[in-house]
């Protein structure tokens, strides 16, 4: 691509593993803890694209002596990596239910063969870490940029609406929590190859 | 002969009535039944051969 190279667009390609995984450095193949979202990755995701969202909220201080605010406070940080997943292999879907267990059953003389995900989740919340990244960053097309967050949920609601001509469409909606020691994560832009 | 289970899946349940295998762990069963097993998509391998990579290891024999 050509400059101004700090201009990026396509998608992010999401990587999960257990929390507490240590994150892969942007410049190298994520290791084997890590599991791709989607089976090709971004190839399936639907057009909406990966939405990384920080949503801050505030709250202002209005003198009484004045009109407008002068002071204001952060109150809540809420980050989401939100996307829809057009995959509907076994594994991906149990990764979305609650990284759910997948059983193979074998085929027999009587019946065939099929893997299948329950679908009650239970009480206990899968916590997952997370990559979000792509190919190109500011400092060069070349190199990468991610997100990686150390803990997060799926919040998302899967409602597949099965249509002619239309995807099964998985909603992704990886929400952040608090790591005691890595907060949200980081953003990171990578500016060069291994040395 | 022992067989083990490579995927897809975390368990495999060979509907004979026995607990699912889990992933990785072995299992036992005829050759023609494992040749089955895979025939059907699934990773199934001979102990000795467990490597995952799907190398015979019959050549070694002749």
């Amino acid at each position: 691509m050509s400059a101004p190279l700090e201009v990026l667009a396509g998608p992010f390609t999401i990587w999960v593993a257990p929390s507490g995984t240590a994150f892969t450095d942007p410049s190298a193949t994520p290791s084997v803890s890590w599991t791709k979202v989607g089976t090709t990755g971004d190839q399936n995701y639907s057009d909406n694209g990966v939405t990384v969202a920080l949503s801050p909220t505030y709250k202002t201080f209005t003198p009484a002596g004045s009109t407008a605010p002068t002071k204001v406070w952060r109150v809540t940080e809420v980050l989401e990596i939100e996307f829809g997943l057009v995959d509907m292999t076994a594994a991906m879907f149990a990764k979305v239910m609650n990284d759910a267990s997948v059983t193979t059953q074998a085929a027999t003389a009587s019946f065939g063969g099929n893997s299948n995900v329950p679908l009650l989740q239970g009480v206990d919340v899968t916590l997952f870490a997370l990559m979000a990244r792509k190919t190109g960053s500011a400092a060069g097309d070349a190199f990468n940029t991610q997100f990686q967050v150390p803990l997060v949920y799926n919040a998302g609601q899967p409602k597949i609406v099965s249509k002619l001509g239309e995807p099964d469409v998985l909603d992704v909606k990886f929400t952040a929590l608090k790591d005691p020691s890595l907060g949200y994560g980081k953003y990171l832009v990578q500016s060069s190859a291994h040395s | 002969m022992r067989y083990r289970f490579d995927g897809p899946g975390d368990s495999l349940d060979l509907r004979d009535g026995s607990e699912p295998v889990p992933l990785g762990q072995t299992f036992e069963a005829t050759e023609e039944r494992a040749a089955e097993l895979r025939f059907s998509g699934l990773d199934v391998w001979s102990e000795p051969d467990a490597t995952g990579d799907g190398q015979s290891t019959d050549e070694e024999d002749s």
